[in-house]
């Protein structure tokens, strides 16, 4: 037979499902939206708060509230340079979309490589930047 | 008035504007996802790692299939196709492209998916 403090953890995941469940079925039925998004955190942080502070989930002293050891690491280099490669990337498909169009290259190989190669590439350095200009960390408690 | 664009680079446009659209939607669901498991992960600490990673992994997605939408919009609105950037800013800005009769973006998780391409005023 579980604890009174295993009861507590079960039904503090069980009701975390729920509402997680809610989430993916809303989005399903309806749609993914930024609102149901947000909606979906607050709900949840508040759930986490409550269940923390009212015991239903036991934690220790030095616990912290939910994100607050979150850490984001913004390198505005990488970043600038991340927007520039969008930038180009969308910039140089509206300009190959013209080229194509006035050229008449629309259906030829030579004009699917020439318009998408250097999007790829620019796409590429993107993520790359971006992956060099954001880091995510969780710090220790 | 300009005739709808076709060909392959028209098909692949259209094709990466569609893979656009449901990177920004498997991005964002990421990035709620991770952020509501490391929620119900803060009173442990176990798995918040795990968790950090998938919203940053989403955020990335959501962010690549932005510029894989406009840039699919942009090839196509070159060559007259005027639809998919109209639902693009409509869907992040709010804002119709005139002379484009406005289009409600459509959920890529729903069943009725193949009529995304409904987003162009080219093709449905």
């Amino acid at each position: 037979m579980p604890s009174l403090r295993q009861w507590g953890t079960i039904a503090y995941f069980a009701i975390a499902v729920l509402i997680f469940l809610g989430f993916i079925y809303l989005g399903i039925t309806g749609e993914f939206t930024t609102a149901l998004d947000i909606g979906f955190v607050i709900v949840m942080w508040c759930f986490v708060v409550i269940a923390m502070k009212s015991g239903l989930v036991k934690v220790s002293p030095q616990a912290r509230l939910p994100l607050t050891n979150w850490h984001a690491k913004f390198k505005v280099p990488s970043l600038l340079r991340a927007t520039v490669c969008a930038v180009l990337a969308v910039a140089w498909l509206v300009f190959a979309g013209r080229v194509l169009l006035k050229s008449q290259l629309n259906d030829t190989w030579i004009g699917v490589i020439f318009a998408f190669g250097p999007f790829l590439g620019l796409l590429g350095l993107f993520v790359k930047f971006l992956m060099d200009g954001l880091k995510v960390t969780v710090g220790r408690r | 008035m300009t005739p709808c664009p076709s060909g392959m680079a028209a098909d692949v446009a259209y094709g990466l504007f569609q893979m656009g659209q449901n990177a920004v939607a498997i991005g964002k669901v990421g990035v709620a996802a991770g952020t509501g498991l490391a929620i119900i992960a803060a009173p442990t600490g176990v798995g918040e790692v795990p968790a950090a990673a998938l919203v940053a992994g989403g955020g990335m997605t959501a962010l690549t299939g932005h510029i894989m939408q406009l840039g699919g919009a942009g090839f196509l609105a070159s060559q007259g196709d005027f639809g998919p950037l109209d639902s693009v800013l409509a869907s992040t800005l709010n804002l119709n492209v005139p002379g484009v009769p406005s289009i409600t973006p459509t959920n890529p998780f729903s069943s009725n998916f193949s009529s995304q391409a409904g987003a162009s005023t080219c093709r449905h």
